[in-house]
């Protein structure tokens, strides 16, 4: 194998720090960090940056009124397939049937470039963050990264209990069971690469809608 | 427009390339457009925080915690990697990383790679190394696709292709994908898009860097705008991330503080769009991602920078560019007149020391200490003194100009003596005299003449302070005895 | 209050007006002034260059100098940024200079510094007057002693009679930097016309500049360049507003 072993690459680490300097403490008290606080409204603030980053937010209340919301934002833009995760998305068994008694076509989810074709993504997030205005996804079973990603429109379901104030938090979440992937999504897929001028949708993305229930 | 001097291997000559980039007005145009908003908006993003000070000396404290006990860090880091089943691979050079990603990917058997940007596959050049061994590469960044279109070296760290105008790219795309000439950018970037989209479905192999690894977990984060880097790390079925030891963070939780100062200080985003973190290659369950993980850890002369306690810090660099966006000298001569992988304060910096302060000599005096990147600097790296300390290395290994060192001798001489002070400022005085017109010097000779050649000098006053105080004195007292 | 004056080399050679104002402005105020007669220069000029050694040992003259000042004053932001940020540095491998280095730090400020934040000045009894069009040149050091660009204006505006103009990209570096000026001429220049055509808009008569160094550089510019505004320290506005205020005062109203 190139390279070098690791019992050299770490010698030379070594003797490179024979001379450590004053030592430093990791700190253990990271929070003056902290940007929200559990005491704020969280659905507030986590809309709030939502709409900021330019993602639509929306709050409903009840599982019927996901489905409502799901259909009229793939009426509104005119979509004609989507990809659902296998995963339990609150109002799913609702926005099924609703859909497919609208003609949009369901995509197969074992169809590993189903998604590329497909004109909306709908998934479940396993949590929001208010501080970022992000949604967590994850990988696992049931679902599939690339019903977040390699659409055009992304609609997430997010229960307003998942929503947790602050990075700090997440973090805290994210030491105990890792997943093989977590991606948060703060913002629809954009860049400014040419002359400094803001474009939707690269490779992820343009549209991302967040569905808040409860 | 085109400032590149495509090739970096040419003997840097940092006076010629400063002299032909301020000879085009819209290098300093086009570089004020790219910085200017950034720099704006990551000061009105860090209002976030109750304290930005604060936070950004913990994230310096955190790092510096790191550095200092970096080999128990990386090592955590290793093993944990390992335990999620990962490869981890050792490189002492680039070449060596090189080799190791060749490597791996002949191994897997993969044709086709996709890359997500990373700064240090640019130190290395990594792209020319893997089509020489005959894989399909392409970049996946808008910007750094553009560039590896047209063959051209990135302008700044964070968004590579500051210094193209869309005239430039309408022709590029023109010309490289066959689409009509159009200098639209929605419409550029779908043209973009379109051809990345095949790129990714067709990709066995995915090549990321590394914003930051986590040592307690195993965890790499990237960070992303356009989701090219969860396109990488998701679709193919191998996965490589290459990254410079200075990359691994002890805990989730200075990840956090990190990634909440990121965003801000590089585009100010109150967070960048995707933040992926994985760990090692999909699990049973999972429908996608890859089945092979591989971690190359690369030195690369960091630990030459690790071992010199005054320069060590420099490790601390996050790459999120803030110190380029501010930096007025970054803004009048572009990104590419620093001849370097990394241009900018950062660059000023780190060029002498991974080459050498013969051949970067010019870079540590690129800087007119103004302290703007050390007042924008996430982990609060104090560049200014930083350059000073460099500038005396200058001297150290000979490569100040005798002229000035014996100048600057007979200078402390002068200084210390109150005499010597007052006689030698009259004589300066008396010298100039005869270049003296009107009370403005035009034409100043040898070494001064930098002074002239783009501005006067007022002459020096008749009388200086020190010959009136006392006369000043006796005025005010009179006047306030009346 | 005595304070011990540090005319900083560029002020007492190139600028003595300006030291005058300060002394005068510091004596109305009630601040015995003193100069000690010994001082020459901050060092600024080899420690920019990288020439430690020479820094080191103006800098000790430095310390012996104002070692019995009660406090330092100075007309200028970036030499007392030397003292306060760059000392300590200096003499970090030696304990008993480090000491004496800090000791000086602590009680040396630049003029605006000590009259706004040491002095607590209440100018609204100087009746402050002064006629004309200024801009202002923020100076970078002044970021080192963590003065904000905001804070001279904010004077500014209490006089009477003075119009302000703010300065586009008022806090980017007028590109002097002391020896970068001919080490990196080229670089300099340029950035010194940026600066010089923010000015010019501006369309200000008078440019208020608290720093010996970036006023010749600015100034010299104006002068190659053909364009006329005037550079002024905030002593000489201040000296000359104190005097309208009280001459309008003293004739009666």
């Amino acid at each position: 194998m190139p390279g070098v072993s690791q019992e050299e690459f770490f010698e030379q680490i070594k003797s490179a720090l024979a001379d450590r300097g004053e030592p430093v403490d990791l700190p253990d008290d990271v929070e003056i960090s902290r940007a929200i606080s559990p005491h704020d409204d969280l659905v507030e603030v986590f809309m709030a940056r939502v709409e900021q980053a330019g993602m639509n937010a929306y709050r409903v209340d009840n599982e019927q009124q996901v489905s409502d919301k799901i259909a009229e934002i793939i009426e509104e833009a005119g979509g004609k397939s989507a990809i659902v995760t296998d995963e339990k998305i609150p109002g799913r068994e609702q926005f099924m049937n609703e859909l497919q008694q609208k003609g949009i076509q369901l995509k197969d989810m074992s169809d590993a470039d189903a998604a590329f074709d497909a004109d909306f993504g709908i998934t479940a997030v396993n949590s929001a963050i208010a501080e970022t205005g992000s949604i967590c996804l994850t990988s696992g079973q049931d679902r599939r990264r690339m019903a977040s990603l390699a659409v055009p429109n992304h609609i997430a379901v997010v229960r307003a209990d998942l929503i947790i104030p602050d990075l700090l938090e997440w973090i805290a979440d994210q030491s105990k069971d890792l997943p093989a992937n977590a991606v948060l999504v703060s913002a629809p897929s954009k860049t400014a690469d040419i002359e400094m001028i803001l474009v939707h949708g690269v490779h992820g993305p343009k549209e991302e809608h967040i569905i808040i229930v409860g | 427009m085109n400032t590149a001097t495509t090739d970096h291997d040419a003997k840097p000559n940092f006076k010629q390339s400063v002299a032909r980039v301020l000879a085009d007005p819209s290098v300093s145009e086009i570089f004020t457009r790219a910085t200017d908003r950034k720099d704006t908006a990551r000061l009105a993003a860090l209002a976030d925080l109750d304290d930005p000070l604060g936070v950004r000396n913990l994230a310096a404290q955190i790092k510096n915690h790191t550095l200092q006990n970096l080999d128990r860090y990386l090592k955590q880091l290793v093993d944990k990697v390992r335990k999620l089943g990962g490869h981890v691979h050792f490189a002492r050079t680039g070449e060596q990383a090189k080799e190791i990603m060749v490597g791996i990917a002949r191994e897997a058997g993969v044709k086709n790679i996709v890359k997500a940007k990373s700064m240090v596959s640019e130190e290395i050049e990594l792209n020319d190394e893997l089509i020489g061994a005959g894989f399909d590469v392409v970049e996946t960044d808008l910007g750094e696709f553009i560039l590896q279109l047209a063959n051209e070296k990135p302008s700044h760290i964070v968004t590579p292709v500051a210094h193209k105008l869309k005239e430039d790219i309408a022709e590029l795309f023109k010309e490289k994908l066959g689409i009509e000439y159009t200098t639209d950018p929605p419409t550029l970037t779908a043209a973009a898009r379109k051809y990345l989209r095949a790129k990714f479905k067709a990709a066995d192999m995915g090549i990321t860097g590394v914003n930051f690894a986590v040592a307690e977990t195993g965890t790499i984060c990237i960070v992303t705008n356009e989701g090219n880097g969860r396109m990488c790390t998701s679709r193919p079925k191998v996965l490589v991330s290459l990254m410079g030891i200075e990359k691994v963070v002890p805990r989730m939780k200075d990840l956090a503080v990190l990634l909440k100062l990121l965003g801000k200080s590089a585009t100010g985003q109150r967070m960048t769009c995707y933040t992926s973190l994985f760990n090692g290659p999909k699990q049973a369950d999972d429908l996608d991602g890859p089945e092979e993980f591989h971690l190359v850890i690369m030195d690369r002369g960091r630990t030459d920078i690790l071992s010199k306690l005054e320069y060590r810090y420099i490790l601390r660099c996050i790459r999120c560019g803030a110190c380029l966006n501010t930096c007025p000298v970054y803004k009048i001569i572009g990104g590419h007149a620093y001849q370097s992988v990394y241009p900018g304060p950062i660059g000023t910096m780190l060029t002498p020391l991974f080459n050498s302060f013969e051949e970067y000599q010019d870079l540590p005096l690129a800087c007119s200490l103004c302290g703007a990147c050390y007042d924008a600097c996430p982990v609060r790296m104090d560049i200014p003194t930083t350059l000073i300390q460099m500038r005396n290395e200058l001297l150290k290994q000979g490569y100040v100009p005798f002229l000035y060192r014996m100048g600057f001798k007979g200078w402390r001489i002068g200084m210390l003596s109150k005499f010597l002070y007052r006689w030698g400022s009259r004589m300066a005085r008396i010298f100039m005299k005869p270049i003296t017109r009107k009370g403005w010097i035009r034409w100043l000779p040898s070494m001064a003449s930098g002074w002239t050649d783009h501005r006067d000098l007022p002459a020096m006053a008749r009388k200086p302070f020190h010959r009136q105080w006392k006369k000043l004195l006796k005025e005010i007292e009179t006047e306030e005895q009346h | 209050m005595r304070v011990s004056l540090f005319v900083t080399c560029l002020t007492d050679l190139y600028y003595p007006d300006v030291a005058k104002c300060v002394v005068r402005v510091l004596r109305r105020l009630g601040v015995d002034v003193e100069f000690p007669k010994k001082q020459t220069c901050c060092g600024q000029p080899a420690l920019n260059s990288g020439m430690i050694g020479e820094a080191r040992s103006v800098a000790a003259h430095m310390i012996d100098v104002f070692e019995d000042a009660e406090l330092v004053v100075s007309p200028s932001g970036s030499c007392c940024a030397i003292i306060r940020e760059h000392y300590p540095h200096l003499f970090k491998d030696d304990p008993d200079m480090l000491a004496r280095a800090l000791a000086l730090g602590a009680k040396t400020f630049e003029l605006v510094e000590f009259l706004q934040k040491k002095l607590k000045v209440d100018w609204s009894q100087w009746n402050l007057k002064f006629p004309g069009v200024a801009t202002y040149h923020y100076s970078c050091h002044h970021r080192g002693i963590g003065m904000s660009p905001q804070e001279v204006p904010r004077l500014l505006k209490q006089i009477e009679g003075l119009e302000y103009r703010q300065l586009d990209k008022l806090d980017q570096c007028c590109g002097f930097g002391g020896t970068f000026s001919i080490k990196s001429p080229a670089i300099s220049g340029a950035m010194t016309r940026d600066k010089v055509a923010c000015i010019k808009k501006t369309g200000a008569d008078l440019v208020v500049i608290n720093e010996g160094g970036c006023t010749l550089n600015i100034i010299g510019c104006c002068h190659r360049e053909g364009i006329k505004v005037k550079a002024i320290h905030i002593a000489e506005i201040l000296d000359r507003a104190m005097q309208n205020g009280k001459a309008e005062r003293g004739t009666g109203r």
